[in-house]
């Protein structure tokens, strides 16, 4: 008697949508943040209190989230594929652990931080 | 018998296309990177002014404003490299007729140009 199972249902497509969400957003902020984190806020261009009123606001904290949350996960999808493309493919198993369990931490941390 | 075709381990190395290749996905690094600064500024205002202004110091350390140049031209590059690919991810039509990727492209910088200024606003003015 042969049995037939279903095949399993790859979780890839989801791991790829994550990353071009990740990919459009970053894209398109990414550079101008760094400008302004990086650049005008250590010459005094942007107030404290400016900063405090932006990160108490809810949406702010759920964009902060979303964002940190997205870019992570995009690092580590990118990471994970280059690093086996580099000849790593024998490690892919822990190379994808290590990847998405550090994306995971991040974005908990990214949580703790957007909501306090 | 299968004949598994031998890569080096060293091919990206090899040519500029490859070259770049590498540096395209390394870039994703200096995004989480600089994200990690973000948050911990987040931190900082949140546990109030004077945490804030001593975090403002350590930003203005050379490494840090380092750091924060091959971030941005890492960033750019993402920018660039993922606009690029945006009309073959997205095949928009407009009745019967493709829309061009150059518009798709351009329409793209504008959005990121248009966030950057509201974003701008937002921070210092």
């Amino acid at each position: 008697m042969t049995t037939h199972t279903q095949p399993k249902k790859s979780r890839e497509p989801f791991a790829w949508a994550l990353f071009s969400a990740g990919g459009m957003i970053t894209a398109i902020v990414t550079p101008i943040l760094i400008v302004i984190v990086g650049f005008l806020v250590p010459s005094h261009q942007v107030e404290f209190h400016r900063l405090e009123q932006i990160f108490r606001n809810p949406v702010t904290r759920l964009i902060l989230f979303a964002l940190a949350a997205l870019t992570f996960v995009h690092t580590a999808h990118r990471l994970r594929h280059s690093l086996i493309e580099m000849g790593l493919k024998p490690f892919a198993r822990p190379i994808a652990a290590l990847c998405y369990g550090a994306a995971l931490a991040g974005a908990v941390w990214a949580g703790v931080v957007a909501f306090t | 018998m299968p004949y598994p075709r031998q890569r080096s381990n060293t091919w990206y190395l090899r040519r500029w296309p490859y070259r770049l290749f590498m540096l395209r996905e390394f870039s994703s690094v200096f995004l989480a990177g600089y994200t990690v600064v973000l948050l911990i500024l987040v931190l900082k205002v949140h546990n109030g002014a004077a945490s804030f202004a001593d975090f403002r110091e350590t930003l203005r350390s050379p490494w840090l404003i380092g750091f924060n140049v091959v971030a941005l031209l890492f960033a750019l590059f993402h920018t660039a490299t993922w606009f690029l690919a945006v009309p073959s991810a997205l095949q928009l039509r407009i009745g019967e007729e493709k829309v061009e990727p150059r518009i798709l492209i351009g329409a793209a910088y504008g959005v990121m140009l248009f966030t950057s200024a509201v974003l701008l606003a937002i921070f210092v003015v």
